[in-house]
């Protein structure tokens, strides 16, 4: 009986880690859909300091990896667990397993009553390696995968390029909301929030320019063309231009 | 007699109601001013008002037409969809006119 609530517990375990395997998968795309964006708009503005963003994303990598490694451990030992439950053997593996999932079992089981709950009570769900909060799951699992097909067109100008950075924030955001204090995640979120905010200015400025240039284009079709004012600030404008960088895109054989 | 570089200054900073023409008036103003230099026969006077006159003529009527221009394109509908360092830079035409130098002995009416 002990054994197959065991059982139980571990199967109930094993999806959950799948579950945790899928969302760092989501994550992580979205991760390298913000990299691309930020090597873009890198690469149209020289002047920009990247040493910020660079360290962030290697951060995140860095934790990612860590991360999805505990998850695959968790995974590797549970197989374990599984199969020496499964060969009835009554050896201390057993327990040294059991020891080492205590807490593991321990956070699944308040991540699944929390879950049951309303939103209030979220704070107290407990940080475990390799997991990630129930909030978090539910935000990627959801609307993060709903981004990334958002995603899935390419910018092709300023415009498009700045809501796709509005929409980096957003999901950045709300991930760093659904994390509790201290969890691995939120430093290089945050990171990365900072980072982005220059390139974000860099590619709003783009985008206040080509207003501005329309917005001269109409004035001076209203005013009969316009004179030197138009042709200076027109000039000036242009000046401050900068070419929406062209992406290479892979050749498939 | 008026001080019109005077009166385009006291508009400027807080509304662009007036300042169109209160430009033209002050252009207005210099060309007079520069048609009257010409006019001077007293030949020791001749030559400077001769050079007085070049200035006027390359050095304060191209700022005031700038600046007419500017506030003409600020007061346009559209003109909020303008850069905010755009309408600086608009904006700081209409100070280069405001800056000049009234025009004195003129009658504007």
């Amino acid at each position: 009986m002990k054994q197959e609530s065991l059982t139980q517990a571990c199967a109930s375990l094993q999806r959950a880690l799948n579950t945790v395997e899928r969302q760092y998968d989501f994550f992580r795309e979205l991760t390298i859909l913000l990299e691309h964006d930020m090597l873009l708009i890198n690469k149209a503005f020289e002047h920009l300091e990247t040493t910020s963003s660079e360290l962030g994303f290697n951060l995140m990598w860095g934790t990612l990896q860590k991360e999805t490694g505990v998850v695959l451990e968790h995974q590797a030992r549970l197989q374990q667990l599984l199969e020496e439950l499964a060969a009835r053997r009554q050896s201390t593996r057993i327990d040294g397993l059991i020891l080492y999932f205590s807490r593991l079992f321990a956070a699944h089981q308040d991540t699944a009553i929390l879950e049951e709950l309303d939103d209030s009570t979220f704070a107290t769900e407990r940080l475990v390696h390799g997991m990630l909060p129930s909030k978090t799951i539910r935000f990627l699992s959801g609307e993060g995968q709903l981004m990334l097909g958002k995603f899935a067109s390419r910018a092709t100008n300023w415009p498009s390029m700045l809501n796709r950075l509005d929409a980096h924030l957003y999901w950045m955001n709300e991930v760093f909301k659904t994390l509790p204090y201290g969890h691995c995640l939120s430093q290089p979120l945050l990171m990365l929030v900072q980072a982005i905010q220059p390139s974000r200015a860099a590619v709003a400025h783009q985008v206040e320019i080509l207003d501005a240039i329309s917005a001269l284009n109409v004035i001076a079709t209203d005013l009969g063309g316009g004179g030197r004012v138009f042709a200076l600030e027109r000039l000036h404008l242009e000046e401050l231009q900068r070419d929406f960088p062209t992406t290479v895109r892979e050749v498939e054989e | 007699m008026t001080n019109q570089g005077l009166q385009l200054r006291s508009v400027e900073p807080t509304t662009l109601s007036g300042a169109v023409d209160r430009l033209v008036v002050f252009k207005a103003g210099h060309e007079r001013v520069m048609i009257q230099l010409s006019h001077v026969q007293d030949q020791q006077l001749a030559p400077y008002c001769e050079l007085l006159a070049e200035r006027i003529q390359n050095q304060v009527l191209p700022v005031i037409e700038d600046a007419i221009e500017a506030a003409n394109i600020l007061q346009h509908e559209a003109a909020p969809g303008l850069s905010e360092f755009t309408r600086d830079r608009l904006w700081a035409l209409l100070w280069k006119a405001a800056s000049l130098p009234p025009v004195e002995g003129v009658d504007s009416s």
